[in-house]
């Protein structure tokens, strides 16, 4: 492999790994704050595409699109835990149960957007700025690439400032580890659930606008999406932010090359390199062996 | 002798629903209570280990599609004849498999044991689209030979019929044997199993392993019914709808499974010809059913009777 | 003859030293209560001794035999059983399914597939007897969740004798009890201790019970065996009477 080749493919895993990213830190945070697993996350990626694809037809602009993308992933996702998942907390099985749930809105938002935008796929074109591509000597880059890269670690960087180092993080924090104590200092701990869920669901969303240029918009596309990200979480431990990082930059890193190596399989390789890690670390590359449960 | 008649009455309900379509019913209504009895076979050897051991796989489709590709690979290859062999060889190989993927996933709880058994689905999936010169890919498997005897539907039905019935008949004694209340108090209390002297895990494994035997068994038997398979039967939203047949009919008892089959197929032959949005009706009645009736048809008609009784026991003692 | 033996058990939760070099012999036979503030590690030492944790160093010896790391499930079969500060049980299944499915364990039929669960005369001979030993029979009907508080502290007892104990312990078996429940329930601990010829030990906060029935005292304090001895030496203690003080009952 030539140095070229190299350094384009890592540029090339980079900016996959940071969109999976995007959308596998929304899913650890959902976990790890409001304890749900969200197996519709990867529907508010597609969703986010969809609307987006939208918004630049209306407006013909794609940061409208990003915006109308993040808000209306936001929202939609806001909505379906107030109305639904909400409703189902502290009950017997509440895991299976919110699997359930969340996978019936997968067939529902999969069908839903069938219905509003048809059946055939879409495409958006990247915005004119970075349609170019940048030459650093014998290597050219996608100026886009570049641009969700460096957008993935803005986001990267400003969800660790939120989360340890403001007062709304530590909020936050708390609320997951002691929700009757955090309740009792007088602050709204359902509201902060939702706000969560709204966050986590619109990076999922602006995930889905950022990647549409790159990929197509299509029903369905949510699961593949879910598969990935469930992939990368897994790798990196249910709930660690850093892990979802590493795992992201890893599974991005081994698409890349892996698709190189053994075109055809390449598509596998990230199962093959989360059941590695399952062999060796159950719950993930970065947990500490817990204590059990205290009885 | 009460008693004995209340638990044999499902087993009544279920001859003589099945037995007398093998009379009454038209090519149609065959076909549909072939497809019934099959997925009842995979929902209620999926519920062992959802509704007794609490354990929420989303991988149970690799082992329908093995014993669906072991049996119509082998037939194809060696002949009609093999057809029933073959249905002996999936259970022993989804058997094998799942000793391996179990290994693997049951060491994990809740979340991540549910999302690992997807992703081995994908992988599996992914696999067999992918190796098409072995499984044929994309387009499955098309004109698998079936012995002569089995040749007509009505004949293919009243085979499946006794192969699913024993079968189900197995599971039935696992659910009331020894085995059955050990794997009930691993999802009511898996500690508590563990400080009475019994080892969580294996039986948890023994469990995977028998469900997916069985499994293996019904996937085989659909490779029968059009003699075509195809690799949807690994997809992962194969596994979502029983999962929701499953709770739809109720997953606290033995027979709620095969209900929730019942009820799901008729909706899909009666609803999903005249909707190209099925998938938007399955996500609305598994919202409501999770949201409203987490007991299933089952547990809904179990209310009623218990409101009766309730009436009765007041009579008897004014 | 000593049946349960500790040397210098260790265990930490991240800061928190919750055993600290913990060494004691318990002679077969004995009745021991184990006493000390909440926190101080008396369940956690329960759960180093029946193998539900690990101590980060130390041993562990049950007759002779070093057990540390082992398995609470292997640990049971070697007679290490135990009952719960919070009652641990089958929630939905009954009285009698809740002692039937530890004896089916007991005698080894937890494998068994496809025999009817009823069919075990041995079985069901063994559930009576512990029913019926532990005042629950009349009960065992009601679901484990219809039972009062205190009947459902009795029916983690009744799995754990199931279990035929050489060494039994309790964790505060007597915890949210009435007045009448706590006398009933001393009663019973003092007769099951001889009737089944058990090593005993029990966690206990009512001073009147544990000075009542143990033969040995030990206590906790911050993760630390402070002392040792039967009710006169432990009332007399300087180190308990400085830990407790303040404390009425000493
Ligand atoms: N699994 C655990 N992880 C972290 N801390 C624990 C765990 N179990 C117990 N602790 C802590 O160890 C200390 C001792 O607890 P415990 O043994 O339950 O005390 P006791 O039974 O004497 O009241 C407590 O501060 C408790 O919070
Ligand atoms: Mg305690």
């Amino acid at each position: 492999m030539s140095f070229e080749i190299f350094i384009s493919q890592f540029f090339g895993g980079l900016s996959v790994a940071m969109l999976l990213f995007l959308v596998a830190s929304g899913l650890t945070l959902i976990f790890g704050v409001a304890k749900v697993f969200n197996f519709a996350h990867g529907s508010f990626y597609m969703i986010g595409a969809y609307f987006s694809y939208q918004a630049i037809a209306l407006f013909d602009n794609f940061w409208i699109g990003a915006v109308a993308a993040a808000l209306g992933a936001g929202l939609v996702g806001m909505l379906l835990e107030i109305c639904f998942i909400r409703r189902i907390a502290g009950r017997e099985e509440e895991g299976a149960f919110q699997i359930l749930l969340t996978y019936a809105f997968i067939l529902i938002l999969d069908d839903a957007v069938k219905f509003i935008w048809g059946p055939a796929y879409k495409t958006i074109s990247k915005p004119e700025s970075l349609a170019g591509s940048m030459d650093f000597g014998a290597v050219t880059i996608p100026t886009y690439n570049l641009f969700i890269i460096v957008l993935g670690l803005v986001i990267v960087v400003s969800a660790w400032y939120v989360l340890s180092r403001t007062k709304t993080g530590k909020i936050i924090l708390a609320a997951s580890t002691d929700t009757q104590m955090v309740g009792m200092l007088g602050v709204n701990v359902s509201l902060v659930m939702s706000l969560v869920f709204g966050v986590a669901t619109a990076m999922g969303g602006l995930a889905g606008a950022m990647a549409a240029p790159l990929r197509t918009i299509a029903p369905g596309t949510g699961v593949e999406v879910i598969i990935d990200s469930l992939i990368v979480v897994v790798i990196g431990g249910l709930g660690n932010f850093w892990g979802a990082l590493f795992a992201a930059l890893l599974i991005g890193e081994v698409n890349a090359f892996g698709i190189l190596w053994m075109p055809q399989w390449a598509s596998l390789l990230s199962f093959a390199v989360m059941i590695v890690v399952l062999i060796f670390k159950p719950k993930g590359l970065f947990s500490r062996e817990k204590g059990r449960k205290k009885i | 002798m009460n008693n004995k008649l209340v638990t044999m009455a499902p087993w009544l309900a279920y001859f003589l629903i099945f037995g007398s379509l093998v009379f009454a019913g038209g090519d149609h209504t065959i076909h549909i209570a072939s497809q019934v009895i099959i997925l009842g076979l995979f929902a209620i050897a999926f519920n062992v280990l959802f509704g007794t051991t609490g354990l929420l796989s989303f991988g149970q489709a690799i082992f329908y599609g093995l014993g669906a590709y072991i049996t119509g690979m082998m037939a194809k290859s060696f002949g009609g004849d093999f057809f029933v062999w073959a249905l002996l060889i999936a259970p022993v190989a989804a058997i094998t498999l799942s000793v391996l993927l179990g290994a693997l996933s049951l060491r994990l709880s809740d979340v991540y044991f549910t999302m690992l058994t997807l992703a081995f689905a994908q992988l599996v999936w992914g696999i067999c689209v992918k190796w098409s010169s072995f499984t044929g890919g994309d387009d499955g498997i098309q004109a698998i030979p079936k012995p002569e005897l089995l040749a007509g539907g009505l004949n293919y039905y009243i085979f499946s019929f006794i192969i699913v019935t024993v079968c189900i008949y197995l599971l039935w004694r696992l659910d009331r044997s020894p085995f059955g209340a050990v794997l009930k108090g691993i999802r009511q209390n898996p500690t508590r199993i563990s400080f009475i002297g019994l080892n969580v895990f294996r039986h948890k494994l023994l469990a995977y392993m028998i469900s997916s035997g069985f499994t293996a068994v019904a996937g085989g038997l659909y490779a029968g019914i059009d003699k075509s398979i195809h690799p949807d039967m690994f997809v992962w939203t194969m596994s979502g709808s029983i999962i929701l047949m499953t709770i739809l009919g109720g997953m606290r008892s033995f027979f709620g499974p095969l209900i929730g089959v019942a009820i799901f197929i008729l909706l899909e032959d009666v609803i999903g010809r005249s909707t190209q949005y099925w998938s938007f009706v399955i996500g609305a009645i598994m919202i409501t059913v999770v949201l409203l009736f987490p007991k299933g048809v089952v547990g809904i008609s179990r209310h009623f009777a218990g409101l009766f009784a309730k009436k009765g026991g007041q009579l008897d003692n004014p | 003859m000593t049946t349960l033996e500790l040397r210098h058990v260790n265990k930490h939760f991240g800061g928190l030293h919750v055993s600290r070099d913990i060494t004691m012999g318990i002679e077969q036979g004995e009745l021991t209560a184990i006493i000390g503030p909440n926190g101080a590690g008396k369940t956690t030492l329960f759960n180093e001794i029946t193998g539900y944790i690990t101590p980060d160093n130390g041993s562990i010896l049950f007759d002779g035999v070093e057990i540390t790391g082992a398995e609470p499930e292997n640990l049971v079969k070697m007679g290490i059983v135990r009952a719960f500060q919070v009652a641990s049980l089958f929630i939905d299944e009954t009285v009698y399914d809740n002692i039937y499915l530890a004896a089916l364990a007991f005698h080894g039929k937890n494998g068994n597939i496809f025999t009817n669960r009823q069919t075990y005369k041995d079985v069901a001979e063994h559930c009576h007897f512990i029913l019926g030993r532990l005042g629950l029979s009349g009960k065992e009907n009601l679901k484990a969740f219809e039972l009062s508080h205190g009947d459902q502290k009795v029916l983690d007892i009744a799995i754990a004798l199931t279990m035929k104990p050489k060494l039994l312990l309790l964790d505060e078996p007597t915890a949210g009890m009435s007045p009448d429940e706590r006398v009933k329930m001393t009663r019973l601990i003092r007769a099951i201790h001889e009737e089944f010829q058990l090593t005993t030990v029990f966690v206990e906060h009512d001073m009147d019970m544990v000075f009542g029935i143990a033969d040995i005292i030990r206590v906790l304090v911050h993760g630390e065996l402070i002392a040792e001895g039967n009710a006169e030496e432990i009332q007399k203690n300087p180190a308990v009477i400085e830990a407790y003080l303040g404390h009425e009952v000493l």
